[in-house]
């Protein structure tokens, strides 16, 4: 049985990169460097799909596994000499592989085959609005000791989206409680949607759940208008980037940003003084959602380097060429990898190598990925992972 | 044809317990990513040499095991590294055990005094280079796939480096290799008793060689010991233009014989200009464009420099400026990609071989009577990387879908390893010879050494289970 109609428009790129087969994506693919199967990088699953196209490789679970270990950082898509533009360069032959690999895995979905934990985390979001699958009443448990004005009845030009890590993951709710005191002091006030918010979808998204993703979307786009929403500011760069570039989210008069490019603009008109030292070596591990994304990589270093004593030391692999943590695409949620092959380990020892005291990052899920990575190498105590809220609230 | 056992339950239920089960895979879609290396096999007729199953093994001492078993059983062992090779040499022919060395790819180690690396097979090149870089060290083989093959594919392919002119290339690297034969022993060849020593002249000092650009066929190499080489201080690139092909070759054999100590030189004739210039309007609009690049010690490449502008000059070269120059290096690995797509979906395809410098410009415009015979999606031809016998490559794209261009494209493949052979060189330097063509060419062009290939094969794989297949060499076994 062959696949729907939607694939079939992704056979020119499948069958480009095949028919290229450089293998370039492959180093530097997270889940290739320490899986190192064939499969599991960028060509080998191009290969897959496009056999799965003509029908030589019938759709099952296994399958469905190995296309859900990727994380869709996009390092192929940034790699790929394929993508290389020019003006006379026929249409189609772009390689996305994260942008083929939602559309295979909601054809999967829709044969019924997913991974048990995908499954799982799929009907948490169905039922509680959030990954976890925690309470939707519990969103705004993480404001014990911080009042935030909600918008239950209230409009606003500007609010925080806040991403369900935060409200659910006991480490990334001590990031959101400091983000609030931050923000308050400078001058914006730390306003929420509370437990209204929905998922904002990306994970559903990535993972082929289209019809569930606009529902989210729908929801929270409705809230948007309910309270005259004109600005979002994102603490997640996975929400930051659904909102902003999905398009279960219409286009609207909705300004969307992350917290970095508000807190760099802080920096840049001398609202942003942080004045306490913080004499550590701090590495920044660039979001794969923030970066190769949306292009935002000096923001996040102009707000470290603001910090006096900070010194700030770049890994090799940095900016566009980032390592991904493996948080992405549910995985923080779905990661069934052994420990010695999970992409935060060897991200974490990268790190280490550059004599970094702090890794900071600008998102939850690489936060959580990267602080279980420095448990299981047993190296609490010698490095920390700190979200850039968290030192820019120690600096002030 | 000789018989080989199926892969059947009790040869997975012995594999799983030498490498663990996750580390053999059998799924249709875990094997289809091995019908193929970088090769051009149409599809979907490369679903033919799949793999039984692949094992993906973490040391030397499994391998072995591996070997000894395959032995036994009388089941084909193919082993593969990156699959970038360029002839599906390491695609299985008659399936079997798909031998994966990807896991095997630590730095043993950096021995920055003796100027060595010691690596195991699995480690790609830029993994290796990477590390190196930070004891301020490169490694010296540089191909086009160096972004992703590994040592081991390097060196049982016979890799050709792009900055051979200066490193050599991967077999002038080698010091030492530890290696699995085809009947399971674990043999180390070369370097003295450390491995590490470059040249030895006891016994057979060179044996190393036998299992250099061998493709996989008489063992598997798990370690290498190779040279390294201090990074570079300044890596100067240069674009020259010149009128013909004949004066941009005059003036490459005028700075060889001068000594200019160029790692890359690189000669693209009319159609490699116009194609630039599809993709990069700003291109200039000239004949040919010579490529250089001089790197090393600081002083010493501002003197090349000047010597090579000076005789390039004589010839009429002109200098086309930095920015293009820059651009010969830093988009070096990846302007290939153009190639890829500039005609629309299709396999990039480039013949190589070589041919004396003083014949090119002839051949060149020989190729291009030929190329226009046919209905062919040319990129350009190219000459260079190498002071004498350089190679001379046609690039060109061919969508297999199209029947038509499918058989021009073996056609113009067929006539074009004629004339390598006519003038006296090889039909392949760089990327070997695949399984379209070996049957026909092979025996041309080694003429006596070919029998001798047969000896060695069957004296070092006597039940000829070590990538079987491959260059006619079932053919010395007697049924």
């Amino acid at each position: 049985m062959k696949s729907s109609i939607e694939l079939e428009l992704f056979r020119d790129a499948l069958y480009t990169c095949s028919a290229a087969s450089c293998g370039f994506c492959r180093e530097d693919c997270p889940i290739f460097t320490g899986v190192r199967k064939e499969s599991t990088c960028a060509r080998g699953i191009s290969a897959i799909m496009l056999a799965f196209l003509d029908g030589f490789i019938k759709p099952n679970e296994r399958l469905a596994k190995t296309f859900n270990l990727c994380t869709t950082c996009r390092w192929c898509t940034e790699r790929c000499p394929i993508n290389i533009e020019y003006p006379t360069k026929p249409p189609n032959l772009r390689i996305d592989i994260p942008e083929m690999i939602e559309n295979f895995r909601a054809d999967l979905l829709e044969r019924g085959f997913v991974p048990a934990k995908v499954k799982e985390m799929l009907l948490n979001i169905r039922r509680t609005y959030n990954p976890w699958g925690s309470p939707s009443g519990k969103r705004m448990a993480w404001s014990k000791g911080f009042t935030v004005e909600t918008l239950s009845d209230k409009t606003s030009l500007e609010a925080f989206f806040i991403c369900c890590a935060y409200s659910y993951d006991e480490r990334a709710k001590e990031v959101v409680d400091v983000a609030g005191t931050l923000f308050e002091e400078i001058g914006i006030p730390f306003v929420t949607l509370g437990n209204n918010q929905w998922c904002c979808g990306d994970m559903t998204l990535r993972l082929g759940e289209k019809g569930l993703s606009e529902l989210l979307a729908e929801h929270n786009a409705q809230m948007f208008e309910k309270h005259k929403i004109r600005s979002l500011i994102s603490l997640s760069p996975h929400c930051y980037n659904t909102l902003k570039n999905d398009e279960i989210y219409p286009e609207s008069n909705v300004n969307n940003m992350h917290y970095t490019q508000v807190l760099a603009e802080k920096v840049d008109e001398g609202k942003l003084k942080p004045s306490k030292r913080i004499e550590k070596r701090v590495t920044f591990h660039d979001p794969c959602y923030l970066g190769r994304y949306n292009n935002v990589y000096e923001q996040p270093r102009k707000i470290l380097e603001s910090i006096l004593g900070l010194k700030l030391v770049e890994m090799y692999r940095n900016k566009k060429h980032s390592f991904c943590c493996g948080g992405g695409s549910g995985r923080v949620l779905t990661e069934e990898l052994p420990y010695h092959e999970r992409p935060s380990n060897e991200r974490v020892k990268e790190a280490v190598e550059v004599g970094a005291d702090v890794i900071a990052t600008a998102c939850p899920l690489c936060l959580i990925m990267l602080n279980d990575a420095t448990k299981s190498l047993e190296l609490e105590g010698k490095i920390i992972v700190k979200d850039v809220l968290e030192l820019m609230s120690e600096a002030l | 044809m000789r018989e080989y056992k199926k892969v059947d339950s009790h040869i997975l239920e012995s594999l799983v317990e030498i490498v663990g089960a996750e580390n053999v895979l059998i799924d249709d879609h875990e094997l289809i990513p091995y019908t193929r290396d970088h090769q051009w096999l149409r599809y979907p007729d490369m679903f033919t040499f799949k793999p039984e199953v692949v094992v993906l093994p973490e040391s030397a001492d499994q391998i072995v095991k591996i070997v000894h078993f395959a032995n036994q059983e009388r089941t084909p062992i193919i082993p593969c590294g990156a699959r970038t090779g360029m002839t599906g040499n390491c695609v299985p022919v008659y399936g079997g055990i798909q031998v994966d060395m990807k896991k095997m790819n630590k730095i043993i180690e950096i021995d920055t005094d003796n100027m060595v690396a010691v690596v195991q097979g699995g480690i790609s090149l830029y993994k290796l280079d990477r590390e190196l870089k930070k004891h301020g060290f490169i490694c010296g083989h540089m191909p086009g796939s160096q972004p992703t093959a590994t040592v081991g594919g390097a060196i049982s392919t016979n890799g050709w480096s792009e900055h051979r002119m200066k490193y050599g290339d991967i077999q002038d690297q080698i010091t030492s290799l530890k290696v699995v034969l085809p009947t399971g022993e674990l043999v180390k060849v070369g370097g003295g008793v450390s491995g590490k020593v470059e040249k030895s002249s006891v016994g057979f000092g060179a044996l190393k060689h036998l299992f250099i650009g061998t493709w996989g066929t008489l063992g598997i190499v798990t370690e290498a010991t190779l040279r390294i080489f201090p990074a570079p201080e300044h890596v100067y690139s240069a674009a020259i233009a010149f009128d013909s092909i004949d004066q941009a070759c005059k003036a490459a054999l005028k700075m060889f014989m001068k000594d200019v100590p160029m790692s890359y030189l690189l000669v693209g004739d009319r159609n490699t200009v116009q194609f630039s210039r599809n993709v990069s309007p700003a291109y200039p609009d000239v004949e040919c464009v010579m490529t250089i690049i001089i790197e090393g010690n600081r002083e010493i490449v501002k003197i090349s420099k000047k010597l090579a502008l000076k005789i390039c000059e004589e010839f009429g070269g002109k200098d086309l400026g930095p920015e293009l120059g820059r651009a010969v290096w830093e988009e070096a690995y990846d302007a290939w990609g153009t190639w890829v797509t500039a005609y629309g979906p299709g396999y990039p395809l480039d013949e190589e071989g070589a041919i004396p410098y003083h014949r090119a410009p002839e051949v060149v415009k020989h190729f291009e009577e030929i190329l226009k015979k046919y209905d062919i999606d040319l990129i350009g031809i190219v000459v260079g990387l190498a002071p004498q016998y350089p190679i001379l490559g046609c690039f060109w794209r061919v969508d297999e879908r199209n029947e038509k261009k499918w058989e021009d494209y073996k056609r113009v493949s067929e006539e074009i390893a004629e004339i390598y052979l006519k003038e006296g060189g090889t039909i392949s330097m760089a990327h070997g010879l695949g399984t379209r063509r070996e049957e026909k060419f092979l025996p041309m062009e080694l003429g006596s050494s070919y029998e001798l290939m047969k000896k060695v094969k069957v004296m070092l794989d006597p039940n000829n289970i070590m990538n079987p297949g491959r260059f006619g060499l079932d053919n010395a076994y007697k049924v």
